[in-house]
């Protein structure tokens, strides 16, 4: 008999929701394939992408990486990173006013960070589409499995 | 100890000039181990996947940014 990977667990008797499955991939990298029962991606996800968007802003700066004024495009990339992002924005214009410019970084620093941050929200744009995938055939096999119904009964 | 992580996330780290390029290669392993992580099907063929993805996307750049020189030295 062949043997059950660990990180997986046993199959639903009902197929998943798709929306909470991408809610719950935006609010926390890999939660969402936690939900489904892929533990083992989940984990991975979430590790490697909330590194990624850190190590950005640790390179550059809260202020320098989540910018809005300055950074348009990659903002919307750093967002799909979830409330974590958010968190970070919110932390520049409540928490970070104390130490104005002199925490701005400078080229390199500057770009390197926003990439990272931009990067890391990307992929977890990518996860939450891989979610949404999987959640999908998932129902379809779960689907295929349920007994036929019969007219007249509920 | 809240001091030093607060100013961790909000100074900004000098980077050194050898270490610029070098930069990239954290990038690639964690494009790599998030792409190879939603392609495979069993998990522990992900280590060798994303190893060769990351060699393979810095191989590509490394070329591209060599032709990239090569040509802007022709023009200018």
């Amino acid at each position: 008999m062949p043997k059950k990977p660990k990180s997986e667990s046993p199959m639903p008797e009902l197929p998943p929701s798709a929306p909470v499955a991408a809610v719950l991939a935006w609010t926390l990298p890999g939660l969402g394939h936690w939900w489904i029962g892929q533990r083992g991606r989940g984990v991975i996800f979430f590790v490697v992408i909330s590194v990624t968007f850190w190590a950005g802003v640790a390179v550059g700066g809260v202020r320098t990486t989540v910018r809005p004024r300055e950074n348009g495009a990659w903002i919307a990339g750093e967002l799909c990173r979830g409330p974590q992002a958010l968190g970070a924005l919110y932390g520049i214009n409540h928490r970070v006013t104390n130490f104005k410019d002199e925490v701005k970084a400078s080229w390199p620093a500057s770009n390197i960070a926003v990439v990272y941050a931009g990067v890391a929200g990307l992929l977890n744009l990518l996860v939450i589409i891989d979610v949404l995938a999987r959640v999908e055939s998932l129902s379809a096999v779960l689907n295929s499995r349920a007994p036929p119904k019969v007219r007249g009964k509920p | 100890m809240n001091e030093l992580l607060s100013g961790l996330f909000v100074k900004h780290v000098t980077i050194p000039e050898l270490w610029r390029l070098g930069m990239l290669v954290p990038l690639t392993l964690s494009i790599s181990i998030v792409y190879k992580t939603m392609r495979c099907e069993k998990l522990s063929s992900v280590p060798m996947a994303r190893l060769v993805l990351c060699l393979m996307i810095l191989t590509c750049m490394g070329l591209i940014g060599v032709v990239l020189l090569g040509a802007f030295r022709l023009l200018a």
